[in-house]
C-alpha cells in the first residue's frame, strides 16, 4: 500500500514539476539580474515555487519507495514537458526528439533499476 | 525557434553544477534536522547555493531555446551523479547503470539531432 502511495506521490511530483518547468520557460523571457524587476517576474517565481513543491513531494515519496521504482516515474515528467511545450509554447516535436525522450526514459529507468 | 549549440552547452554546465550540488545535498542530509543546526549545515547550504547558480544558468538558457529541447538535457545529471557517487559515496557502477548511461547519451544525442541546432 505504501509503495502505491509512493508511486502516486512521485507521479504528482512529476506533473507539478513539468508545470514548474513550463513557468520557468515563460518567465525566462523577462529574466534579468535586476532585483526590482526580478521580484515582479511572477511566472518565474511561480515556476520556482512549483519546482520546490515537486522536489519536496519527490523526497516524501522516497520515504515509501526506492529509486528503482520511482526513477521511471520521474522520467515520465519529460513526456509531460514535451506535451506542454507543444500545447502551450507551440513548440514542434519531431521523430528524433520523441526517440530521444524514449531513450532517456529507458536510460533513467535503467539507472533506477541499478540503484 | 531553433536551439543553438552554445545554449545547449549552457544546460550542460548547469547539469554539472547541479550534480555537484546533489552530492553536497546528500552529504548534508546526514546531519539534517529541522532546527537551527540547518544554519551550520555547510554542505547543505553549499548544495543550495550550487542549485541556485544552476537554476539561473538554466533560465538564461531557456530564454534562448526551446523547452522541449533543453529540458531533456537535464537527464545528464543522472550520469554525473552516478559517477560522483562512485567517488564520494563508494557506490558501485553495475551493468544496469552503465546501460542507463549509454541510453541517456543516445537520448540526448537524438534530441540534439532533432533540435535543429546549427
Amino acid at each position: 500500500m505504501s509503495k502505491l502511495l509512493a508511486v502516486v506521490i512521485v507521479f504528482f511530483a512529476g506533473i507539478i514539476g513539468s508545470f514548474g518547468a513550463l513557468f520557468l520557460k515563460l518567465g525566462s523571457k523577462n529574466f534579468t539580474f535586476k532585483f526590482k524587476r526580478l521580484i515582479k517576474n511572477y511566472r518565474l517565481i511561480f515556476g520556482v515555487l512549483l519546482y520546490g513543491v515537486s522536489s519536496m513531494f519527490f523526497i516524501w515519496g522516497l520515504k515509501y519507495g526506492d529509486l528503482s521504482m520511482l526513477y521511471p516515474i520521474v522520467a515520465t515528467g519529460y513526456i509531460w514537458i514535451c506535451l506542454l511545450s507543444v500545447k502551450v509554447l507551440k513548440e514542434r516535436m519531431n521523430i528524433w526528439r520523441w526517440l530521444g525522450i524514449l531513450a532517456i526514459l529507458i536510460g533513467v529507468s535503467l539507472i533506477g533499476f541499478g540503484s | 525557434m531553433r536551439t543553438k549549440l552554445w545554449v545547449i552547452s549552457l544546460v550542460l554546465v548547469c547539469t554539472l553544477i547541479n550534480s555537484v550540488g546533489q552530492v553536497f545535498f546528500k552529504i548534508g542530509s546526514k546531519t539534517f534536522a529541522l532546527n537551527f543546526s540547518l544554519f551550520t549545515n555547510y554542505a547543505l547550504i553549499f548544495g543550495v547555493v550550487l542549485y541556485l547558480i544552476g537554476a539561473v544558468i538554466f533560465v538564461i538558457a531557456l530564454k534562448r531555446g526551446e523547452l522541449s529541447v533543453l529540458y531533456p538535457f537535464i537527464a545528464l545529471t543522472f550520469i554525473w551523479v552516478s559517477f560522483l557517487s562512485m567517488v564520494f559515496f563508494q557506490e558501485i557502477m553495475n551493468l544496469y547503470k552503465w546501460l542507463g548511461v549509454i541510453a541517456i547519451i543516445i537520448g540526448v544525442s537524438l534530441i540534439g539531432k532533432g533540435s535543429g541546432a546549427d
